[in-house]
């Protein structure tokens, strides 16, 4: 039970020591303790935004999208028995959340041209995600270079390949924890890493040597 | 070889996991046959590096206080629709005074409609000009849905239009006599005030 106890203050901290557990917080949730249940978003939210934004490219969409996600958490609460970690059973209501507005947009936007989607590695300047440039400018400008081609490798692959790399790469879960967020088999998340960091390799090198 | 196996060996192989002494057997293989591989595996570790780097996580999500406000008042929402309040069983005596109230209500507009029209044709030797503000609602567009929400917290109350169309950077927003923009002319979105006057 300790050992599900989430990062802290949206992930960007270390966690606290004496910080409740996610599965603590939850217990009091479903108990009707709204403080707890704010605890716990205040605890995920910027981990949740951040892994959203990262696949919609879109700030106003992730925040929205957030909200989305923390009312499913509230009414799903109840159900929740604590078997997976918290956090695990947390991105799957993400993915869902993703993947439906993803199929919706899709649907709405059939046939459209979107020129959104061509900028989709773009990030406008004054973004509230992007990272603070109190660096020299040297410095500044080789991250901006790096963001620039990491993003346009990104977004040539497929929603599938960039949430299985995020999910691993940046999220740091590991393969089981994948398989229940995806809701794929272990089978299928080895050969999805395989396969997104084959091609994730090879977009970058292509890259580096156009 | 399987290909799924390969591809799990590969991938655990990797992320540098302990593999048993026949798997270690099984990978010498595979790299035989596929040499590139490793390659692919020493480029994997600068690879992961800049995806932390690019997508390194925000503090906390843009507007945390807005946040939560407004995650609390959807909640709310959320609860009310899944259970709306049960409506009483037998009708009331305010729900029979509605037949009679409806009448008499229409009856008593139209006799202050008469006695309006006669005080206005009247000639009066002074005249009275009253002034007086009205708040309007302004709807842009019928779609359009607004809600307030109050941030307690951060001690600020935020009006959120739903379906409005994007506002030009050119339009001016006015509210409390205030101008927010820098530009001369002055358009009043939030609010206009009308002057009456009674003759």
């Amino acid at each position: 039970m300790a050992e599900d106890s989430g990062a802290t203050a949206g992930g960007g901290g270390e966690e606290e020591q004496d910080a409740e557990s996610d599965l603590e917080l939850v217990a009091r949730s479903q108990g009707g303790d709204s403080r707890a249940f704010e605890d716990l978003v205040v605890r995920h939210r910027g981990r949740v935004y951040a892994m959203i934004q990262n696949m919609v490219k879109n700030e106003a969409d992730a925040w929205d999208l957030s909200q989305v996600v923390f009312v499913k958490v509230w009414k799903a609460l109840p159900k929740f028995e604590a078997r997976a970690k918290f956090s695990t059973w947390l991105y799957r209501i993400v993915h869902n959340v993703v993947y439906d507005w993803m199929r919706k947009r899709k649907l709405e936007s059939a046939g459209e041209f979107d020129d959104q989607l061509m900028k989709e590695s773009q990030i406008a300047a004054g973004a509230r995600t992007m990272p603070s440039q109190d660096s020299r400018p040297d410095e500044a400008l080789r991250n901006d270079e790096l963001r620039v081609r990491i993003e346009d490798a990104m977004a040539k692959l497929s929603p599938e390949h960039q949430e299985i790399v995020l999910l691993r790469e940046v999220q740091g879960m590991d393969y089981k924890e994948i398989a229940d967020v995806m809701e794929i088999s272990m089978g299928t998340v080895m050969s999805r890493l395989f396969y997104a960091r084959k091609k994730l390799q090879g977009l970058l090198s292509d890259e580096a040597g156009a | 070889m399987k290909q799924e196996r390969k591809e799990e060996l590969v991938i655990r192989w990797m992320d540098d996991e302990v593999l048993s002494a026949s798997e270690n057997e099984e990978l010498k293989r595979i790299l035989e046959a596929e040499p590139e591989l490793a390659t692919m595996r020493a480029g994997h570790s600068q690879v992961r590096e800049d995806l932390l780097a690019v997508y390194a996580e925000p503090a906390d999500v843009p507007y945390g206080d807005f946040f939560q406000t407004k995650l609390e008042q959807a909640i709310r929402d959320a609860d009310e629709a899944d259970h709306p309040p049960a409506k009483p069983a037998a009708s009331s005596w305010r729900d029979a005074l509605r037949w009679w109230l409806a009448p008499v209500a229409v009856g008593a507009m139209a006799v202050a409609f008469l006695a309006g029209t006669r005080v206005g044709n009247s000639p009066t030797p002074e005249r009275l000009v009253v002034s007086q503000n009205r708040s309007v609602v302004y709807t842009p567009e019928g779609g359009v849905t607004a809600s307030i929400v109050n941030a307690d917290g951060a001690g600020t109350s935020v009006i959120v239009l739903d379906g409005l169309q994007p506002i030009p950077d050119s339009f001016d927003l006015m509210a409390g006599g205030q101008s927010f923009n820098e530009s001369d002319s002055a358009v009043q979105l939030i609010s206009t005030q009308r002057s009456v006057q009674v003759y």
